[in-house]
């Protein structure tokens, strides 16, 4: 049994980690540098939005999974296709 | 010198008809101008009802100005001109008549002060819009215009029979004013609305219709049609609550489906029910600031969907689809479309330095109590989720290195142009937006780039787009196939209307099974009865039965004799 090789790296991934790293890099710097005020509430902590935004993530990529298994067509066969 | 008190739109309903007739050359500077002379007239008149007349005993306003349509107009109209920028290139008379026929019912649509001009504006934009996908030269588009006709048909009927509910207690309710969705005229002017916004279960057929649409009719149905149904929320219905409910259910729906869909103008199509969910959401919200962040979205979504539906035509017109698992590797042969295709995306999802960012950033400030937190989770995981559907997936594609790459084939110079100016809009209202803060009905003295509210969402954007990767590379994000998902069109157009039919003739076959046994059963007991009656009429013949028949009989009357007193 052959085990599938991963996805071929180059084209844009390099490049698109490196600057979202980045931009996160950034975005949490000044989010934990300049919030010194109490938070009023969790959403309000810093690094919060990070935490959001990836389960956010996370979740919409797995319910697009379980939408794609149950409700998916191939566009060339049997199903509803274009028209 | 008096401002001329004419309602906007009725200059690009007669400039519709006028290009029926006029040659190509023509048609793009005759939508062009009708679009700059609609500015004009939107601009140079006061605020207030003008041109209203009385007519059987109701008030017909056909022109009434305040910030509200103001803004929703401006944006339609510059809409339109990128639009005719964009279509300079092609030839098709019929298509050029319909979109400006659609921008005309919809730009009338929001300067009239009464119901009843309302009803008929909407009715007029959705039947171009029907038109628009009957004329377009795409396979499959004429079927998605029957369907989108019978939305249409039943939009204009719930809102015909709410009006005439409304209308019922009052000649003065004719004029615009805030409905209750709990009186029987307001719920179904409601329901009406529900359709035009494409909340859930009838969010279908903004996907069905921008999906068999042309490169250039999907951007008028997108900038034209549910933003309509915003304004009218807004106008009708501010602060009621159900609005959240159903914003957030049209957000959260949106953006699994974008994220799951394989076909770059249908994610798009699910990306702008999920984006006018926010909208919906922020009407329902109710404060001052919620309301002007909302029509500020609207504002900024308008030139990002043009950009981003201009990019998704340009790609259609080269390759013949925009299906993301056919365009590996796109960038080598259409560099310039594909950036201009993620900086739509970016618009979209509200990068800072975009128009939808400082708009966004407002909504956010509008919904940071801890009350309204849910509200809050809503726009963060939009904005979250917008980042990896519409750039590092789409990015993750085009930009892939392939040893097949397409020919290079630029997308032509008037749609080039069209897409360049669309972005350009986007980019100057994102780093000028006190442009767009002055045209809100509420002053706003907001800045969206500072560090407390840039930082936040530099993190969310950052981690959106590492955790994404990180899936991709792990294999769990769905890969890129050519796929179709079921939706609510299922039960019309999918297996389960197939199944239904196969049902129908199953049972019109088992029907004609039971009336030939029926007929058979029939002719036999017939039959049988006739040897019966045969044998009655013969009650002497030299035979056995005969003989006890009368016997039979004989007994039977001697029976009855005996017993009657």
């Amino acid at each position: 049994m052959t085990k599938p090789n991963p996805p071929r790296a180059g084209g844009a991934a390099p490049m698109l980690t490196l600057l979202s790293a980045v931009i996160l890099a950034l975005g949490l710097g000044f989010d934990f540098g300049l919030n010194h005020s109490r938070a009023s509430w969790i959403g309000a902590e810093p690094g919060a939005r990070a935490l959001i935004a990836s389960a956010a993530v996370i979740v919409v990529v797995a319910a697009a999974r379980l939408l794609r298994l149950a409700l998916g067509r191939s566009e060339h066969g049997g199903g509803h296709g274009r028209d | 010198m008096g401002a001329i008190s004419l309602n906007p739109g009725f200059v690009l309903i007669a400039a519709a008809f006028l290009m029926l007739a006029a040659p190509k050359s023509v048609r793009a500077p005759l939508m062009a101008g009708a679009a700059a002379l609609s500015m004009w007239l939107l601009l140079d008149n006061e605020f207030g009802a003008a041109s209203a007349v009385a007519q059987m005993g109701l008030s017909v306003v056909l022109l009434n100005l305040d910030a509200l349509n103001r803004v929703f107009g401006i944006g339609f109209l510059i809409a339109l001109v990128l639009l005719a920028i964009y279509t300079s290139g092609r030839r098709n008379r019929l298509e050029d008549a319909a979109i400006t026929l659609l921008a005309g019912g919809a730009v009338s649509a929001l300067f009239v002060g009464d119901l009843v001009s309302f009803v008929a504006a909407l009715a007029l934009a959705g039947l171009s819009a029907t038109w628009l996908l009957f004329v377009a030269p795409v396979a499959g588009a004429a079927g998605a215009g029957a369907r989108l006709l019978i939305w249409h048909g039943l939009e204009g009927l719930l809102f015909l029979v709410g009006v005439a509910f409304h209308i019922s207690a009052g000649a003065e309710n004719s004029v615009f004013k805030q409905l209750d969705i709990a009186s029987l005229g307001g719920g179904f002017i409601f329901a009406a609305l529900m359709i035009r916004v494409g909340a859930p279960f009838a969010h279908v057929w903004l996907k069905d219709a921008i999906g068999h649409a042309s490169g250039a009719g999907a951007v008028a149905l997108a900038v034209f049609s549910s933003t309509l149904g915003v304004y009218a929320l807004a106008r009708l219905f501010p602060a009621e609550p159900a609005l959240i409910f159903v914003g957030a259910a049209m957000t959260v729906l949106g953006l699994i489906y974008a994220a799951a869909e394989d076909d770059l103008r249908r994610s798009a199509a699910y990306v702008l029910t999920a984006q006018m969910g926010v909208c919906v959401a922020l009407i329902g919200d109710g404060s001052p600031l919620a309301r002007a962040a909302s029509q500020a979205h609207v504002f900024s979504l308008t030139f990002a969907f043009s950009l981003l539906l201009m990019a998704h035509g340009a790609i259609i017109e080269r390759h013949g689809a925009s299906a993301l698992s056919g365009l590996r590797g796109l960038a080598r042969g259409m560099p310039v479309t594909s950036l201009l295709l993620l900086c739509g995306g970016l618009s979209v999802a509200g990068m800072p330095g975009f128009a939808s960012y400082v708009s966004y950033a407002v909504a956010l400030a509008a919904v940071g109590d801890w009350e309204q937190r849910l509200l809050w989770t809503l726009l963060i995981v939009n904005s979250a989720a917008l980042i990896v559907i519409l750039i590092i997936r789409p990015a993750s594609v085009v930009y892939v290195a392939t040893d097949s790459a397409p020919p290079h084939q630029a997308a032509i110079f008037p749609m080039m142009l069209g897409m360049s100016l669309s972005a350009f809009f986007c980019i100057a209202v994102g780093f000028n937006p006190h442009w767009l803060y002055q045209l809100m009905p509420t002053e706003l003295a907001f800045s969206p780039y500072t560090f407390d509210r840039l930082a936040p969402a530099l993190e969310a954007i950052g981690a959106a787009a590492l955790t994404y990767l990180a899936l991709r590379l792990v294999r769990f994000a769905p890969t890129e196939k050519a796929q179709a998902l079921l939706d609510m069109d299922v039960f019309y157009r999918g297996p389960v209307s197939g199944a239904g039919r196969w049902a129908g003739i199953v049972l019109l076959r088992l029907y004609g099974a039971w009336q030939v046994a029926f007929d058979r059963v029939a002719v036999a007991a017939g039959a049988l009865l006739a040897r019966a009656a045969r044998a009655c009429d013969l009650p002497y013949k030299d035979s056995l039965a005969g003989a006890v028949l009368l016997v039979a009989t004989a007994g039977i009357l001697l029976i009855i004799c005996l017993s009657w007193r």
